[in-house]
């Protein structure tokens, strides 16, 4: 039975992260945007203040070939008309003839300015691009010559790790050593140096895998592809298949319980508050839009990865969602996700915005990419959802550290029909928090992103934000609107306990 | 007043009213200009300091010549305007 309350349960994540740390915005670099674009079309990635400057210059160039047009309409003085007049009146004929084409001049030098700007964009999106493809191409190299050395060191290996595993080694006391020196030099995974090695290396899993195995170059991922893995997708699902050996990775029905049911009337404002809602502990929050006259509208925030225990357990949210989910397949927080729409009444053809945080962002690029429901908007943190590809029309952004490494587990980013943002949270003089691991991937290093994309100039980006808010703002503004708030809790159940025919059918029930 | 002078003050007063947005337009860009982020830096950098060097240049002279064609076609029209009350009165005097 759901909780009746009067006010929505409180936002935690407003300025602290929940050990109450905040992260300094100046403590990261500039964002870097990538506008989105129709598929084919030519992808641009540049600093927020070059894009507003690029965008300026545009706007110039553009009022300035206006009035150069609108002046050469109104043509030249002749001769007949000039006979007989003041010098005064010859004079002024002259000067609009100077001012007109010292226009047209500056027109044209307005057009050559923005051309040489866009051009350097590009040409420094090719080479960023060129140079991410050498990495990767040459990881899989490197991954498929190191296959048969990898086969020598896990048949060796193996007994030896299970040798000393039953002499207890590592001991809990080693182990805890090693979690604190990993605490303590957050740095060593945080770096975008880092986070394209491991790119490459979640790229190379199945050409190394298969070398491993023996087989040619190229013979794992024609396997993949025949399985209905591609990319990053056959790496999972290696991942899947190698894990299950061992008992890991194991999905299985969810149940999910509306925990809380409350009213307000105000919706989030910009990116730093949509990101506050997006809920912890309990995985899901829907907020539903009422106003008179109108469809009703829905806000979905799916929370982050709660546990990272390969053992699939009680709690959905976890290691195996998050790498069945990169996979491509039907992860539980997916499922339980989709279910908790359901409960809050979404029909297919309701608008919903979707946004997530880590675990949160890739079940909702899933969700926007489906075609199972009619997505407004999708704006992600930090998610691990690059490979997915999302339709076009859809508002919103994908928003990472480039010091995060847990996005680059999807591989590179594959879609552009999302703008994409993107931050270094800790330049590489900054002084990095050292409670929680992997600081770039802390809700508070993406409050200060958030920050930052809250105060960005470019239109690329102001329009997101723009269209976002007015998702809500356009419901909340009207008299007599309401907004629902609903709380879920989602979790694991044994094959008998998921209990009804809904269950069996689509692995996740309401309770 | 001479029937020409008539023609001349109306397309006078034509590009005048066509010329004034166009000056403030681009007295707004002189004064304040696009200028590259500071964050950019290298060869292609230093080659697009430059076209924007030259932009504002050009910039300039386009804003100066075009008040400076403001004011004459303003000064033309002030003094055909006066040619034409003393044609008036000569006429009705004379």
């Amino acid at each position: 039975m759901a909780d009746e309350r009067p006010t929505p349960p409180p936002l935690p994540w407003l300025d602290d992260d929940p050990a109450g740390h905040p992260v300094d915005p100046a403590l990261g670099g500039p964002l870097r945007v990538s506008p989105a674009v129709p598929a084919g079309e030519p992808v641009i990635v540049a600093s927020d203040a070059m894009l507003a400057h690029a965008e300026r210059l545009a706007r110039l160039r553009d009022r300035l070939t206006d009035d150069a047009e609108a002046l050469g309409r109104t043509g030249t003085l002749d001769g007949g008309l000039l006979a007989g007049v003041p010098a005064v009146a010859r004079d002024a004929a002259h000067q609009f003839g100077v001012a007109l084409a010292l226009t047209r001049g500056a027109a044209h030098d307005a057009t050559r300015t923005e051309r040489m700007l866009r051009a350097s964009i590009e040409a420094y999106t090719a080479a960023e691009e060129d140079a991410r493809r050498r990495m990767a191409g040459l990881a899989g190299t490197v991954a498929m010559m190191l296959g048969p050395l990898l086969r020598t060191l896990v048949l060796a290996g193996l007994p030896v790790a299970v040798g000393a595993r039953l002499a207890g080694v590592p001991t809990d006391e080693q182990l805890r050593e090693l979690q604190d020196w990993m605490l303590a030099h957050p740095q060593v995974i945080t770096s975008p140096q880092f986070v394209e090695a491991v790119r490459a290396t979640v790229m190379s899993v199945d050409d190394g895998t298969g070398a491993a195995l023996g087989l040619p170059p190229g013979v794992m991922a024609l396997i993949g592809s025949a399985l209905g893995f591609d990319g990053v997708e056959a790496g999972a699902g290696i991942v899947i298949g190698a894990g299950a050996l061992a008992g890991l990775f194991h999905e299985g029905p969810v149940a999910v319980t509306r925990v809380s049911t409350s009213a307000t009337t105000t919706g989030p404002e910009g990116a730093v508050q949509r990101l506050a809602r997006v809920p912890e502990g309990d995985q899901v929050r829907i907020e539903r839009y009422e106003a008179p006259g109108q469809a009703p509208r829905y806000m979905v925030y799916v929370g982050p990865t709660e546990t990272f225990s390969p053992v699939a357990r009680s709690e959905p949210w976890d290691l195996t969602s998050n790498v069945t989910g990169v996979a491509g397949l039907e992860a539980g927080s997916l499922r339980a996700t989709e279910a908790a729409m359901r409960d809050a009444g979404i029909h297919p053809g309701d608008a919903v915005q979707f946004v997530g945080f880590s675990q949160g962002g890739l079940v909702a690029a899933r969700l926007a990419a489906s075609g199972d429901w009619n997505a407004a908007g999708l704006e992600t943190y930090g998610a691990p959802s690059g490979n997915i590809a999302l339709p076009a029309g859809l508002h919103g952004m994908a928003v990472r550290n480039s010091d995060d490494f847990i996005p680059a587990l999807a591989g590179p980013q594959l879609d552009h029909h999302l703008l994409q943002v993107e931050r270094r949270a800790f330049l590489p003089d900054s002084e990095m928090p050292t409670e929680l691991p992997a600081p770039a991937h802390q809700r508070s290093a993406y409050v200060a992103a958030a920050t930052e994309v809250d105060q960005a100039t470019s239109t690329a980006v102001r329009e997101q934000v723009a269209a976002l808010d007015a998702f809500t703002a356009d419901y909340t503004s009207v008299p007599g609107s309401q907004v629902t708030v609903m709380m879920y809790h989602a979790d694991r159940v044994g094959d008998a306990d998921a209990g009804n025919a809904a269950a069996s059918a689509s692995g996740a029930s309401i309770r | 007043m001479h029937p020409d002078h008539a023609a001349l003050q109306a397309a006078l007063a034509r590009r005048i009213a066509a010329l004034a947005p166009v000056a403030g337009h681009l007295r707004e860009a002189v004064v304040h200009p696009t200028v590259a982020p500071h964050e950019w830096s290298g060869s292609a950098a230093r080659a697009y300091r430059e076209l924007e060097g030259e932009l504002r240049g050009r910039l300039r002279h386009a804003a100066d010549a075009a008040e400076g064609a403001l004011h004459e076609g303003r000064l033309a029209l002030a003094r055909l305007e006066l040619l034409a009350q003393q044609q008036a009165a000569g006429v009705l005097h004379g």
